[in-house]
């Protein structure tokens, strides 16, 4: 949910909200993009520190929970997948059952991703490397459906070279929480935690989430299940 | 986002492909040529240490050794040894010098017994008649395929996105943020040219040394 504005800085909520808390610890903020797929392998090579950036707590990687994998911060916010189609083909879809059998298009290692297993055939499923990738997808008619996170989707659909593409409101996933990991037995995370519950405090969290229209989902939750 | 917008961050992309490209070329040049006289080495061990080394280079994608060079190092000693683009460059160093040396081994093994004679005839010594009569025609015999691989090294370059090392596909794609596709197609543009301009130039190299020919 990050962009680059015309300077080619970060700018976006989880951006901003970095910064504040680099601030804090006195840490200077580096944004690094990465393959979504090497997340583990960028945190435990150590190339990266925290994946910051919609980054689901509460999901499983293969059956295996996330919370095993990394050491998670407080959650942040609130979010939700959803499937997107071709606009033409909209009034096709109503409810979870008619996703059977349907090609699908995912990020790879994504929460989305395990949810397309359960719907539809697994050698359905064609991964991409970055959610993004997938708007291209279903828009060639490659795939029937995606499957991504509605705050992007909302963003995208509808724009650009994307005019064709709908949101489907009529199937409803369950929600999720975003959280920064940390690599296993990190100091960081304590630390970011204390930093989190003073931007609380004082206002800030709320400032930012109001400045890019995230006040009805921010929620800082202490567990993340 | 308008075309020149694009262009001017496609051009940024386009310079790190081309500073990717350069560097590979002028490290795994020489090193190629190392690797040859390894592998057509007379002292065996040698040999079969440098055969193995090129099979296992050749045999395994370049993406992959890519991949290896980032994150290995930091598994094992929890920070990256090179940086993204340092990877990038190692690996590929690595990876071309190996068929390079192939193709200099082919060329070096074509020059017929009688030249080396000739040499000795008047009287060269060894590295005067490798250096001034041997690899002045290898390097007419291999022109063709080092052109060929030369050419697959502009475009393997875009495989350095794999570590997010931003090249111009990896520029194109962050367009798709915007919803724009065209600026992914738009690079064929730039590789066309690019290819397009090494074409000529080796051409213009083959000419160059076709002075047999009348």
């Amino acid at each position: 949910m990050n962009e680059k504005d015309a300077d080619r800085n970060w700018t976006g909520f989880e951006s901003e909200f970095a910064i504040e808390v680099g601030k804090i610890l006195g840490m200077e903020v580096k944004f690094q993009e990465i393959i979504w797929e090497q997340k583990y392998n960028e945190l435990n090579s150590g190339a990266i520190d925290c994946i910051w950036n919609g980054f689901t707590a509460n999901a499983y990687d293969n059956g295996v929970k996330r919370s095993e994998l990394v050491d998670f911060s407080y959650g942040y916010m609130l979010n939700q997948q959803c499937i997107v189609v071709k606009k033409d083909n909209l009034a096709s879809y109503v409810d979870e059952a008619s996703l059977a059998g349907k090609k699908a298009c995912v990020e790879g290692g994504s929460a989305g991703a395990s949810y397309a297993e359960e719907v539809t055939d697994k050698d359905k499923i064609v991964k991409a490397s970055a959610q993004i990738n997938a708007f291209t997808e279903v828009k060639s008619g490659a795939v029937d459906f995606i499957v991504v996170d509605i705050l992007l989707a909302q963003n995208i659909c509808g724009k650009g070279d994307y005019t064709d593409l709908a949101i489907v409101n009529a199937i409803e996933l369950e929600s999720e929480i975003y959280a920064i990991g940390f690599k296993k037995g990190s100091d960081l995370t304590a630390k970011v935690n204390d930093a989190i519950k003073q931007l609380e405090e004082n206002g800030t969290l709320m400032n930012l989430a109001k400045k890019y229209g995230f006040e009805n989902v921010l929620k800082i939750t202490e567990t993340i299940e | 986002m308008g075309f020149w917008e694009v262009t001017l961050s496609l051009l940024e992309g386009l310079k790190q492909t081309c500073l990717i490209f350069a560097l590979t070329l002028v490290l795994a040049l020489p090193l190629g040529l190392i690797i040859s006289f390894g592998s057509m080495s007379k002292f065996k061990p040698l040999a079969y240490i440098t055969k193995v080394f090129v099979w296992i280079i050749r045999g395994v994608p370049l993406m992959l050794q890519v991949i290896i060079v980032f994150y290995v190092p930091g598994f094992i000693f929890g920070t990256p040894l090179f940086s993204r683009f340092g990877s990038v460059i190692a690996a590929f160093v690595i990876n071309y010098a190996c068929y390079f040396s192939e193709i200099y081994r082919g060329g070096i093994e074509s020059i017929s017994r009688g030249q080396y004679e000739a040499g000795q005839v008047l009287g060269m010594t060894k590295s005067q008649i490798f250096f001034k009569i041997v690899l002045m025609q290898v390097v007419k015999r291999i022109l063709p395929p080092m052109s060929n691989e030369i050419i697959t090294l502009v475009k393997d370059t875009a495989l350095a996105r794999v570590i997010m090392v931003v090249e111009i596909i990896q520029a194109a794609q962050e367009f798709a943020a915007y919803g724009l596709m065209w600026p992914l197609f738009y690079t064929a543009v730039f590789y066309l040219i690019f290819v397009g301009l090494l074409s000529l130039l080796f051409g213009f190299f083959e000419k160059k040394l076709g002075y047999y020919k009348t």
